[in-house]
């Protein structure tokens, strides 16, 4: 993936076509997690996150970093359409500083694995009810957007966004703690 | 400092971000346990804390891989992207989708059956003529995949997927020609002797006719291997197409709301 990622950040066409296969539906997924954002935003949410990305690839320092890279590229632009044009301002300014982003060493506290294993515990401890539901639903399961969840629970837009907020803010929280705890030792 | 009712702030955050030791250390003991006020704080997007730590990213990354569902394949996507970044207007499209875009385009254009015009020659010195032939299939919007023949008509969603024979290696372009705009080349190809699908590595090569709008003709030049490579080199840069060449056209017409050829 390093390689195709580099040859990417070169203008290799056929690379730039695989990173957009291999990554298109994580994309879609933070998109999808703005239940103010319907379908045909949702796509223009991905279009702009990949011709955004596959501009500034030469930037990026450093490849392992750029999954979590576009990621964020995706949820800032998932947030700006979901909100007004100071939002927008915002935005702007907070992803020009993006791809001057490096990369430091994870401890082993913080592996990709390790981090799934952090979900799949959080959504766990969740008590029984709607905030668990929801968070199994998107996360879990993976197939609804937050506004297919809120119409199948019967809840507004908002109420979902929001409890998909609050559950990623605890998915923070814990990683924020490992974070630390690496560097007390 | 009364520790009892410390949580994250913009304050806490400029320390941790500096790494002040004893931060450090308090919030590496407090955030191992649930706290409203600091997830409150770190959920508020608006006026975002700076992210020094790249937790935005750590968190997303784990959230859309907890479910690990396959990623189905999106050529369309690919193909407005790539038109965005203003590249020739190519889709790939790779995997299973691809696969069944290639047993169809074996089934419904045959080599011989599809070809637009004559096979085009061309001898190199004492060689036998390297001949040309090109088919094509389109898929659909709504997933179809169906053989494409001379001046058929497509809606601006399709993908073109091409198939070319070859009566020998060659090296060969793609380009796309329109009325009133200059000739683009949208790919460059090595070509095998025998019938294939044209491919750009491992993927399948296609072209979107996204915002065409009337007649668009595709032409497959080619010279020979060992050819000198001067004349590719002058197509490469400036799209136009030799009349002398050895070339395979394609003529279609993108017109909307025609859902089928």
């Amino acid at each position: 993936m390093a390689e195709c990622i580099r040859r990417a950040a070169r203008g290799d066409q056929p690379a730039c076509a695989q990173l957009y296969q291999r990554f298109h539906a994580s994309v879609r997924r933070v998109a999808q997690g703005y239940a103010a954002l319907g379908t045909a935003e949702v796509e223009d949410v991905v279009q702009e996150t990949f011709v955004r990305a596959f501009r500034e690839l030469p930037r990026l320092q450093h490849p392992r970093a750029f999954s979590g890279w576009l990621l964020t590229i995706a949820r800032h632009h998932a947030y700006a359409l979901s909100r007004g044009a100071k939002a927008r301002e915002r935005v702007e300014e907070s992803m020009a500083r993006e791809a001057e982003v490096t990369a430091p060493a994870l401890p082993p506290s913080l592996t990709l694995e390790r981090r799934v294993a952090v979900v799949r515990a959080l959504i766990e401890e969740l008590p029984e009810g709607p905030e668990k539901e929801t968070a199994r639903l998107f996360y879990l399961e993976g197939e609804l957007s937050a506004r297919e969840i809120a119409e199948r629970l019967g809840l507004g837009k908002s109420a979902v966004t929001m409890r998909l907020e609050r559950f990623r803010a605890r998915v923070k929280r814990e990683l924020l703690a490992r974070l630390l705890a690496a560097e007390v030792g | 400092m009364d520790e009892t009712g410390r949580h994250l702030d913009a304050e806490n955050q400029r320390a941790l971000e500096q790494r002040d030791p004893e931060t450090v250390r308090y919030f590496a003991a407090h955030l191992a346990q649930p706290c409203e006020t600091c997830e409150a704080f770190l959920a508020h997007e608006d006026g975002a804390p700076d992210d020094a730590f790249g937790l935005e990213a750590l968190a997303d990354e784990a959230l859309v891989e907890v479910s690990s569902r396959p990623a189905r394949e999106d050529a369309v996507g690919w193909a407005r992207v790539r038109r965005r970044l203003n590249a020739p207007r190519r889709a790939w499209l790779s995997g299973g989708l691809a696969a069944v875009a290639a047993v169809l385009l074996a089934i419904l254009v045959r080599p011989g059956t599809g070809t637009p015009e004559r096979p085009s020659t061309q001898r190199l010195k004492g060689g036998a003529p390297l001949v040309l032939e090109l088919m094509a299939a389109a898929r659909l919007p709504d997933g179809e995949v169906r053989a494409v023949p001379e001046d058929a008509v497509l809606p601006p969603q399709a993908v073109v997927l091409l198939r070319y024979h070859a009566s020998e290696s060659a090296n060969a372009l793609l380009v796309r020609e329109a009325p009133g705009v200059p000739p683009q080349v949208l790919g460059r190809h090595t070509l095998t002797p025998g019938t294939h699908d044209l491919r750009d590595g491992e993927d399948l090569a296609g072209v979107s006719l996204e915002d065409e709008q009337g007649l668009v003709t595709l032409v497959l030049v080619a010279w020979p291997e060992g050819s000198d490579p001067a004349a590719l080199e002058a197509v490469m840069a400036g799209g136009q197409v030799p009349p002398d060449a050895v070339q395979a056209r394609l003529r279609l017409r993108v017109e909307s709301g025609h859902a089928a050829p």
